[in-house]
């Protein structure tokens, strides 16, 4: 008995080591009887910590670094199913249903006595799939908001917009003089708005129709990602977006960005079940290496595996592509809201209201801290003229480098639900050369393909300590070559 | 029952028999303790003298369980287990060395911990075990090691002063209540070991009826009258403590109730005074030599040292003991396995069966290897020595003889119903693929698995080192060749809590009727909660007994509830995600209370405001509940109150715990439409006054107006500031 409980031990031990040994996960605890569906992190200018609920509650922790002792008190309640929670210029605002409530304590007694009306204007029709998400702010100070495509049944209740609701499926912005502009369209169910580093807005969607799996988009003014339904408002005069009023459906997602007019593809796609199921929050890490060696990097929520991604991009001819890396795994359960600390911890908010996910709690806050010991991990996955740069975070044995295995795919730009991997080819690895620093690997690659996913399976790499490689997996999106 | 009813046990009698002891020879010393055992057995059966808990006295090393299941009609083969049994549980391997192939099973148990026992035992009691155990304590498995050799006196003396010295800090109990202990002792399971009293009629027994007495003998109360009662009720608090090896089981008693039993076991106690040790006038003994004489026995063998004194600095090395044989060595019809035990050997007054199972198993040690035995076997093997028997069945071994089982109570007329189920513990047959291991450890030695408070009865503790190593056993003996296979990694579609939830409830599988949760009765008999199930259940176990309850617990009243549905897999795994995440998730239909969610200002005695879509209001509403039964709810939409109602306010619980958040009602009555907006308003927001009461703000033809409801006699008082101008009305409706 004692041998196979040493031999459960160790091999939880060995499972948990792989991750714990870099990040920590830790949980906190959380008020008695709340129901902490934690769907909105924001970080006030003192570092104290703000959640929304779904329930339409703000709590605010005055020690977020202490998980046991978080210190949860309550700030705001009432509002309708928060899904977004930021910090601008003095302020909370929180995003409802048909609003972004800005959100202040001008009493200082430690609640929020305004509650103003911070944008609004968009079409509400009662159905269940109506969510909206957000705020994030521009450097104008413009806010933004990204709108799920109306899902479900509407209520009679609510009107002409029972009919159609407005601006369903697309990111809509209200200006700092008070109007609301429709921005970029063509998304499904939107369900994490966020910035890099240099503040651009970046979107991720869940797979259904006309989304094969989740994808990461870099929102900008007229853009269009796809999904159908936001077509019609498309057509209206201050549409921002010019397509035609139809699209072909059951194309691949590389046709269409040669046939589809005003396509644009996401800068990153995260292959579905490898990467996850359903692309939520996004946070940059911002802070000087204190969330480790991946400085300006996006994490991206992920629901179903009850997770966090990581992204990085790059510009390629004027455009944001980049590749996705698994991250952390086995939170409590569907991760949701996704914000950095002043301590340079990830704090993610979970719910498992409404989907299911691998984790076993309905609902939960944790965070992921770096224990500052380095991963060897591929730092940077850059696109060359003639096939990917990796770059690690460690030095690279020489000797544990063997074969490179890969593949491309792309997918399908289709109405049906989600979309397998289309057009699957293995990729042609001609050579592999490590630099004398054993930083950077150049991959030569013959058959790169625009609009498609090039997949790799790394070797079993070891650093010079003998640290192994933490994730073998990686996945770059090429939607442009570069030029010559 | 009075204190006057009771004859105090006989001073007289035991006073009697030391004084007695002490005249004689020390080589009759066999012979004349045989025949005080006959004249304590003949005055220990007069009525009149005993505590109603007094059971026919036990005059020979008691083993429970050799004596519940071994008879003198046995075969040798069935005898020779018994003999192992002893073996052990006298801990005869404590000094005997053990063959290694047999050593796991014949592994002895810790004794009872001396540290402290000075503040427990007075000297007089102390000398009076150490002089001769079986007088002091009928039925005790500690041998006399004192037969009256020269020395023996001062021996004892020194060994009483040695143990006397161990005190330890007592800190106080409650004081207890004979009523509610005699009550206690009866229902929470002490009975299924010790002796019901005479006196105690079962809940169930009709009252002309003849209560029938158990036909196992059972364990003396002895250790009750030698502790005063403070020790005593914390011995019932705490026995592990005292007693490592769980034979007398944690209880898990609160302090009162431990107090309460030892208030009920005093009832009549004298404390005894050993008349003869004064008698002796020995001079005083040293507490060194009472340890080096405690060394040099070997007490420590059974007496594990942790809490003993340590030797004194300088002493010099003590005596060794002389080692004794191993077992090979033994001789099958000398020391204490003799017909007349000679002198100088340890004494146990092993009865003649005993004897001949020992023998027997005697014998097997020194032919063969131990065989090896089957996960079951090491199961029952160890059931057998913590005696689990005495309450759970497994594989039809076991469970408490009918004259004790009339004892176990249940405390919730509801659960009257569900008969045997309610009162006994349940069987043991799957346990091993049942629990988990989790949960195993809060039932065996941690806290917080009772899933049945509808009984009596307490799953005691045996601590960890005595029940740890059967989980693995368990877990190996009752597992399947072809486990039943359930998905629960919560990722299928059908996995979503809600599903489980509808299947739970009233309108689908109606589980509800005999299953509450968290703090919910069910509709019907009150069975076990399904609260903590996933931490509970194995996920293939609980596949398992819902596919077919009958095969997989016998007895049990659970109806084939997925018989013949064609998802039952899916089913079942849905229930399990909703189990799983029950925390969070409403409760299954028909155990949902409409008040769960509801909002109430005046229980809160504040204003309440809560958005959400509203029936007419619209998707944009904003609803105000003020204590006092007025209620209005404003459309940020069109920037106007829309409805004014009265009585209860809004029900949360779309808002949260709905995935789909469909439109809510107002609770109460009165609904009253406002008129629409007569001009084009943008919505500002609204802002909250020290009272709680928000203040709405909207920009109408450009100028910023200031709406608020204040309830007043009669209604709701209607503000409006516009442009600096204040203007009121009441709204009565």
């Amino acid at each position: 008995m004692v041998k196979q409980f040493m031999f459960m031990l160790l091999a939880t031990s060995l499972l948990a080591q792989d991750q714990s040994a870099y990040y920590r996960t830790e949980t906190y605890e959380l008020p008695k009887g709340v129901n902490f569906e934690a769907s909105g992190i924001a970080i006030l200018p003192d570092g104290k910590l703000a959640v929304g609920l779904r329930k339409g509650e703000v709590w605010i922790a005055q020690n977020p670094s202490d998980t046991a002792k978080p210190d949860f008190k309550l700030f705001a309640s009432g509002l309708h199913e928060i899904l977004g929670l930021a910090w601008h210029d003095g302020a909370l605002y929180a995003t409802q249903r048909s609003e972004v409530t800005k959100l202040r304590d001008t009493d200082s007694d430690g609640k929020a006595d305004e509650y103003l009306s911070a944008s609004t204007g968009w079409g509400v029709s009662g159905a269940y799939h109506e969510y909206a998400y957000g705020p994030v702010f521009d450097k104008e100070g413009n806010l933004y908001t990204s709108l799920n495509s109306s899902m479900g049944k509407a209520w009679k209740g609510a009107g002409d917009e029972e009919k159609h609701p407005l601006w369903r499926g697309w990111v809509v912005r209200m200006t700092k003089d008070g109007k609301l502009e429709p921005f970029c369209a063509g998304f499904r169910s939107p369900c994490g708005i966020g910035q890099n580093a240099e503040g651009d807005i970046f979107i991720t969607d869940q797979q259904g129709n006309w989304m094969p799996t989740t994808p990461l988009m870099h929102a900008r003014k007229g853009a269009y990602f796809s999904h159908a339904e936001s077509i019609p408002d498309a057509m209206r005069p201050e549409s921002p977006v010019k397509i035609a009023a139809k699209q072909p459906d059951g194309i691949t997602v590389a046709e269409a960005m040669k046939t589809v007019q005003g396509y644009t593809p996401p800068a990153v796609w995260l292959p579905y079940v490898k990467m996850g199921q359903s692309g939520t929050g996004i946070a940059c890490d911002l802070s000087p290496g204190k969330f480790g060696p991946f400085e300006k990097q996006m994490f991206l929520g992920e629901f179903v595996l009850s997770g966090v991604n990581r992204v990085f991009l790059e510009k390629v001819g004027g455009e944001y592509q980049g590749a996705c890396f698994p991250f952390i795994d086995g939170l409590q359960c569907a991760a949701l809201a996704l914000n950095f600390l002043h301590d340079g911890s990830l704090v993610v908010g979970q719910s498992n209201r409404g989907w299911n996910s691998k984790g076993n709690r309905p609902f939960g806050l944790q965070r992921i801290v770096w224990t500052n010991k380095t991963p060897l991990e591929v730092q940077k996955m850059e696109l060359t003229k003639s096939g990917f740069r990796f770059t690690f975070t460690l030095p690279v044995d020489p000797a544990s480098i063997t074969t490179l295995t890969g593949q491309s795919y792309t997918y399908p730009f289709q109405s049906k639900y989600g979309g397998d991997e289309l057009d699957t080819q293995p990729l042609t690895i001609t050579s592999s050369k490590l630099s004398p620093d054993g930083l950077v690997l150049d991959v030569t690659c013959t058959t790169l393909r625009p609009g498609y996913v090039h997949e790799f399976q790394l070797p079993q790499l070891k650093s010079n300590d003998g640290t192994p490689l933490w994730h073998r997996m990686a996945y770059y999106t090429v939607n442009k070559l570069i030029a010559d | 029952m009075t204190n006057e009813s009771l004859m105090p046990k006989s001073e007289t009698m035991h006073s009697f028999v030391i004084r007695y002891s002490s005249l004689f020879s020390h080589s009759f010393f066999v012979i004349r303790h045989s025949a005080l055992a006959l004249a304590y057995f003949l005055l220990a059966t007069s009525p009149a003298l005993s505590h109603p808990l007094q059971a026919e006295p036990i005059n020979h090393a008691f083993v429970y369980t050799f004596d519940q299941f071994h008879i003198p009609e046995d075969p040798d083969e069935s005898l020779v287990n018994g003999g192992l049994l002893l073996l052990a549980e006298l801990n005869c391997t404590a000094c005997h060395a053990v063959p290694k192939s047999w050593e796991e099973r014949l592994k002895p148990k810790p004794g009872p911990q001396l540290g402290g026992v000075g503040s427990r035992l007075d000297a007089d009691t102390l000398w009076l075990m150490i002089r001769s155990p079986q007088s002091r304590k009928k039925g005790t498995q500690m041998p006399g090691l004192f037969a009256g050799a020269e020395g023996d006196d001062e021996k004892v003396e020194a060994l009483v002063e040695y143990l006397s010295s161990m005190k330890q800090d007592v800190p106080q109990v409650p004081a207890g209540d004979v009523e509610r202990g005699k009550d206690l002792y009866h229902k929470v399971g002490c009975v299924a070991c010790h002796e019901p009293a005479k006196d105690a009629r079962p809940p169930k027994a009709p009252a002309d009826a003849e209560v029938e007495k158990p036909g196992n003998a059972s364990v003396p109360i002895a250790l009750a009258d030698a502790y005063d009662f403070t020790a005593l009720s914390h011995f019932l608090h705490n026995p592990l403590s005292v007693r490592p090896s769980g034979r007398m089981p944690d209880m898990r008693l609160s302090a009162q109730q431990a107090s309460d039993i030892a208030a009920y076991l005093h009832v009549g106690r004298v404390a005894e005074k050993a008349t003869a040790r004064a008698a002796l006038k020995l001079p005083k003994q040293t507490i060194e030599k009472g340890r080096q004489i405690f060394e040099q026995l070997n007490c420590i063998a059974c007496h594990k040292p942790r809490n003993v004194v340590p030797a004194l600095a300088g002493s010099g090395s003590s005596a060794k003991p002389t080692a004794p044989k191993p077992l090979k060595a033994l001789s099958q019809d000398q020391g204490c396995l003799a017909e007349k035990q000679p002198s100088g050997t340890p004494r146990f007054d092993l009865n003649a069966l005993e004897k001949r199972a020992i023998k027997l198993a005697l014998a097997l040690i020194q032919k063969e290897d131990a065989p090896k035995l089957t996960a079951q076997e090491k199961v029952d093997w160890q059931l057998t020595r913590l005696n689990c028997y005495a309450c759970h069945d497994r594989d039809g071994k076991g469970s408490p003889e009918d004259p004790r089982a009339q004892y176990f109570g249940v405390n919730d007329p509801g659960a009257e119903s569900l008969g045997q189920l309610a009162h006994l513990p349940p069987t043991l047959d799957k346990a091993g693929r049942k629990l988990t291991h989790g949960w195993f450890e809060k039932i065996l030695w941690g806290k917080d698995g009772s899933v049945r408070p509808y009984m009596d009865t307490h799953m005691p503790s045996f601590g960890r080192d005595q029940t740890e190593m059967l989980i693995t056993w368990l877990n190996e003996a009752d597992a399947l060749e072809k486990p039943f296979k359930i998905d629960v990694s919560g990722l299928a579609k059908h996995h979503r809590a809600e599903a489980g939830r509808q299947l739970l409830g009233a309108k689908g599988l109606a589980c509800v009727s005999c299953h509450g949760m968290k703090d919910r009765k069910s509709l019907g008999p009150p069975v076990i909660r399904l609260t903590h199930t996933v931490e509970r259940l194995q996920p293939e176990y609980f596949k398992e007994l819902l596919l077919n309850p009958q095969a997989t617990q016998t007895g049990t009243v659970m109806p084939p509830m997925f018989m013949g549905r064609k998802k039952a897999d899916q089913e079942i795994e849905s229930i399990w995600t909703y189990l799983r995440e029950i925390e969070g998730q409403p409760l299954p239909e028909g155990l949902m209370s409409s008040a769960d969610f509801e909002l109430k200002p005046d229980a809160e005695k504040r204003v309440i405001i809560f958005r959400s879509f509203i029936e007419g209001v619209g998707t944009h509403a904003i609803g105000v509940g003020f204590p006092g039964g007025l209620n209005a709810a404003f459309d940020a939409k069109t920037s106007r109150w829309a409805i004014l109602w009265k009585g209860r306010f809004l029900d949360a619980m779309s808002n949260y715990q709905d995935r789909s958040m469909p439109p809510i009602k107002p609770l109460g009555t009165a609904v009253k439409p406002m008129p629409a907006a007569t001009s084009e308003r943008i919505f500002g927001g609204y802002t909250l006054g020290k009272d709680g009461i928000p203040t709405f703000r909207y920009l109408e033809n450009g100028q910023q107006i200031e709406d608020t409801l204040r309830p007043v006699k009669g209604g709701f008082e209607h503000i409006i500031i516009s442009n600096g101008k204040e203007t009121k009305e009441v709204l009565s409706w």
